[in-house]
């Protein structure tokens, strides 16, 4: 019962993390600002923290889908889908 | 002459390659045409998806706003777009694991278990006239590229004939496999090609860092946010075009179709993943071009700025090579068109005729998604005939209205309260409300932020106001018999453990 308990807490922490970092690549919130900028590698300041944050972004998320555990893989495929069938295949056969 | 082989040669290969998948019996069903069998591998359903979205607006449209706005356009289509690993993968993992179990093959599919036929009636509706904007901007663009490689020997109005008529022949014969070659093989010629691009531009003026600081001594504007009075790239502006073109992703027909195909679920979270990734290389590479472009082709504007990509590969590339990039640039335009005018005739096929015509034979069925392919094509090129309006800004047009399909999508798969009533009038309330702001503000109100809006664009409030009606909706109505019975499908214990 923990266990699931700790796993469904990790897994909100993972939403609340992507999400956050979501909503930064969506908007220069709190590392962008209106009129004259300072630049790096040639671009503004705030375009290289936004694509910084999009790389950062894509490494969770790969963390998440394929290392983490939490994500769908074949197996759980193949798990979930024999289930389904048997209970479809009930609800057809009387 | 080199530029016109080129595209012909384009042209004549995604042709052969429809041939192939036709051939070897893809389209002998309508599982092999529609969703290829479930049978797409990893690298096959990455350069498919990120070809079908990708575009002349991610390639002439991106270089176009870059050379225009600046800076800003990164949110419009790279940084913006790679959440869609995680947000595609969380909307869509019941549409694999659902649409294998029960053979989905369309978009209206998972609606039309959940709330009933007219929701599923609706869905081809409301995604091909949002479509079409994205449509006539990708075969506008493939027009005007064409114009710009020969140097006006085709002009823009033989083009908008020359080409459509091509991918109607290979998406007609190919089906959704042979689709998918195509796009693969137009995927990576496009992604190799905006690096030699990139590198030929910047090395003009010695390089990136060079040429970014001439392109600052002339118009610091575009490194700017909220620059011309707080107008351009605010950022309410900038969070209305990134989620726009986010969440509109999530909503098109292509997600949907490529989840179906899928061999593997390490393939259907593969492709996903890449997109984002490649996006923020790919088309961050355009946008950069369209503004190194200030410094080599200046005075740019409007409709006439979507030319800037043709117009600076000329002038910083050996020709045959500059027909090469533009060449990428133009079986982007053609991807996506293949994917999305696939995606749109399964839809009025499968989810609007099969509703009306249960009795239909898969034969039949397959032959209705080939006429409507021709049909679509030959609308948007009629539509396309005088453009008015740039490339990047009928895209965004396109997604904002379709993002609004978003709620019902996640009320059947997350909320079990919500009612057929309430996806319904949602949609009909984001989509009317677009098409209100369009007609009443023009492109402006759509995308820009309105003092009457508490500086939002419409799309954010037509976005909201289609969210306030789901979700008020649903508490108001009680959920029918089709909603309650779906219940133990798309609520199944096998879904939630996972």
């Amino acid at each position: 019962m923990k266990d699931s308990e700790n796993d469904d807490v990790r897994k909100r922490i993972w939403v609340v993390v992507l999400w956050i970092l979501a909503v930064l690549t969506w908007c220069p919130l709190g590392y962008g600002s209106y009129g004259a900028v300072d630049r790096l590698f040639g671009m503004p300041v705030w375009a290289a923290v936004a694509l910084i944050i999009g790389a950062v972004l894509f490494l969770v998320e790969w963390y998440f889908l394929f290392r983490s555990g939490y994500a769908l893989d074949d197996d759980k495929l193949f798990a979930a889908l024999k289930d389904l069938q048997q209970d479809l295949s009930r609800e057809v056969t009387p | 002459m080199t530029a016109m082989i080129i595209i012909t040669g384009i042209c004549l290969v995604s042709v052969v390659l429809s041939y192939i998948a036709f051939k070897q019996g893809f389209t002998r069903n309508a599982d092999d045409y529609f969703v290829a069998g479930s049978s797409l591998g990893y690298f096959v359903l990455i350069f498919s998806l990120l070809a079908s979205f990708l575009s002349a607006f991610s390639m002439f449209g991106m270089a176009s706003l870059g050379y225009r706005t600046g800076f800003g356009s990164l949110f419009v289509l790279t940084v913006n777009l790679v959440p869609l690993g995680f947000l595609w993968y969380f909307m869509h993992k019941k549409t694999l694991v659902l649409g294998r179990a029960r053979k989905w093959m369309s978009m209206g599919a998972p609606f039309g278990e959940r709330y009933g036929k007219a929701m599923r009636a609706i869905i081809p509706i409301v995604v091909l006239i949002a479509s079409i904007p994205y449509l006539v901007a990708q075969i506008q663009g493939i027009g005007l590229m064409v114009e710009t490689m020969t140097e006006g020997l085709i002009p823009y109005k033989v083009g908008l004939f020359f080409i459509p008529t091509f991918i109607a022949v290979y998406l007609m014969m190919g089906g959704m496999k042979g689709s998918a070659w195509v796009n693969t093989v137009q995927g990576i010629f496009f992604t190799v090609m905006v690096f030699f691009l990139f590198g030929a531009v910047m090395s003009k003026n010695g390089g990136f860092g060079p040429t970014m600081d001439l392109v600052y001594q002339k118009h610091p504007e575009l490194f700017q946010l909220g620059w011309n009075n707080g107008k351009v790239w605010s950022y309410p502006m900038i969070f209305g075009f990134a989620t726009a073109m986010c969440l509109g992703c999530i909503c098109f027909p292509q997600p949907y179709m490529h989840s179906y195909s899928s061999k593997s679920v390490n393939g259907f979270k593969a492709m996903f993943l890449a997109f984002g990734g490649i996006c923020i290389v790919v088309i961050t590479i355009p946008t950069l071009v369209g503004i190194a472009s200030r410094a080599i082709v200046p005075g740019l504007s409007g409709v006439q700025a979507d030319k800037v990509f043709g117009m600076v590969a000329s002038a910083t590339m050996p020709n045959w090579l500059a027909a090469m990039a533009v060449a990428g640039g133009f079986t982007a335009a053609m991807s996506t068109v293949n994917g999305l005018v696939f995606g749109n005739a399964t839809n009025i096929a499968v989810d609007l005729y099969k509703t009306l015509n249960p009795n239909v034979d898969s034969q039949r069925l397959v032959r209705i998604a080939m006429g409507c392919v021709a049909l679509i094509m030959a609308v948007c090129t009629w539509i396309a005939w005088n453009p008015n309006t740039p490339v990047a800004e009928l895209s965004v047009i396109a997604f904002g209205m379709v993002a609004v399909t978003i709620f019902p999508l996640w009320g059947a798969y997350f909320w079990k309260r919500s009612t057929a009533a309430a996806a319904i009038l949602s949609v009909v309330v984001g989509a009317g409300l677009n098409v209100v702001f369009f007609f009443m503000g023009g492109k402006g109100m759509i995308l820009n932020p309105q003092p009457q809006f508490f500086q939002l664009n419409g799309f954010l409030v037509a976005f909201i106001a289609s969210g306030i009606a789901f979700v008020g909706i649903s508490w108001m109505t009680k959920p029918g018999a089709v909603e309650s019975d779906s219940l133990s499908l798309f609520f199944h214990p096998a879904l939630e453990r996972n």
